[in-house]
């Protein structure tokens, strides 16, 4: 089971409809624009290593808030609402995450080891369903994993940084009907 | 504001016309265009813990180099320039910082308390100026970053910043 921040520091997001290649056809409506979100931001997490003499190993789950910028694209840009009950997400293209170290610390290591990392990172496993109008959706974006480390008992990973770009289209989501691909 | 930051490393940048949407009117002119502008870099900043038991924090304040894309957009853009003197400026619209340490040393601790921390960051205030008659009224003016080192042994010498603008070219005319 994966972690995820306690909080966060502080959030921060641009959403821009993406171009198109000279030789691409525009959308037929504004439903099937493509959009560009970046999402950055910092978490605080505490994780205390728990092995003296080797790396606790964790995946961290970041999943910052994508509702806000998606509303701000719905509203700026007149993308008509399903009625009912819905959620927006975005379907993804492309994706290209980003994590780093953001405040570390080694307590009186005694001069034992010490480490911090931040070894990989991935999407987190996307979500198919179907959209308000029932139509099939995939590769629904629902964060990234990040897989952290922390090496002896006295050194603690306090915060990890994201920056995250995306492109894909925002989607209408039912309130129910979802499962996991 | 934070301590500014006058120590680069190295500045990049790249700014070009944001999309429209399909559903977005154009632009009556070229002032009415919105630019994505992205600005990457590392600083120089050599701080030093001086508590030996505790966190030294601080705030500072990066303000990358805008002159040079924004000048370059004119140019590569043909966007009219007033006779008299000016200062091309960016009206943001949105905004998405990001910074990491970059270059930390432990100086032979003796196995005491060591940390490096970026702690948050946020857009330093806008400055709201006019360009004519026209308001303009989030020109920005950098991030604010902050930090903290522990230990009287630990330096955080660099740290590293990528950030992500959407807004509009102003051009300023006088103080501010």
């Amino acid at each position: 089971m994966s972690l995820t921040f306690s909080s966060f520091a502080g959030q921060n997001w641009t959403i821009a409809p993406a171009a198109l290649a000279v030789n691409e056809a525009a959308p037929a409506n504004i439903s099937g624009q493509k959009w560009l979100l970046t999402l950055t931001g910092v978490g605080v997490l505490d994780l205390q290593g728990n092995n003296v003499d080797d790396w606790r190993r964790e995946t961290l789950t970041i999943f910052p808030d994508i509702q806000t910028p998606l509303r701000f694209a719905i509203e700026t840009h007149g993308i008509p609402v399903p009625p009912g009950i819905t959620t927006p997400a975005i379907s993804l293209e492309q994706w290209a995450p980003f994590a780093a170290l953001s405040s570390v610390f080694d307590k009186d290591s005694g001069g034992a080891d010490a480490g911090y990392a931040v070894d990989v990172w991935r999407p987190t496993h996307f979500l198919s369903t179907t959209d308000a109008g029932g139509r099939l959706v995939q590769q629904i974006f629902t964060g990234i994993d990040v897989d952290i480390a922390v090496r002896n008992t006295k050194a603690t990973l306090h915060r990890v940084s994201y920056h995250i770009l995306l492109l894909g289209r925002i989607v209408f989501l039912a309130a129910s009907g979802t499962r996991k691909r | 504001m934070g301590i500014l930051v006058q120590n680069f490393a190295g500045q990049n940048w790249l700014i070009v016309p944001a999309a429209l949407a399909v559903s977005d009117p154009r632009p009556a002119d070229i002032f009415g265009q919105k630019w994505e502008l992205t600005l990457t870099g590392v600083v120089i900043l050599n701080f030093h813990g001086f508590q030996a038991d505790d966190w030294r924090r601080d705030t500072f304040t990066i303000l990358p180099d805008v002159q040079a894309p924004l000048q370059y957009a004119i140019d590569a853009y043909n966007i009219p320039t007033p006779p008299r003197s000016f200062t091309p400026a960016f009206n943001v619209d949105q905004w998405a910082p990001f910074a990491t340490f970059s270059s930390v040393f432990d100086k032979d601790s003796g196995g005491v308390d060591a940390g490096f921390a970026v702690d948050a960051w946020r857009p330093s205030p806008f400055i709201s100026s006019e360009s004519g008659s026209v308001g303009v009224p989030q020109v920005f003016n950098g991030i604010d970053v902050d930090i903290a080192v522990r230990n009287t042994k630990a330096m955080l010498h660099r740290f590293s910043y990528r950030i992500t603008l959407v807004g509009s070219i102003a051009l300023l005319f006088g103080p501010g």
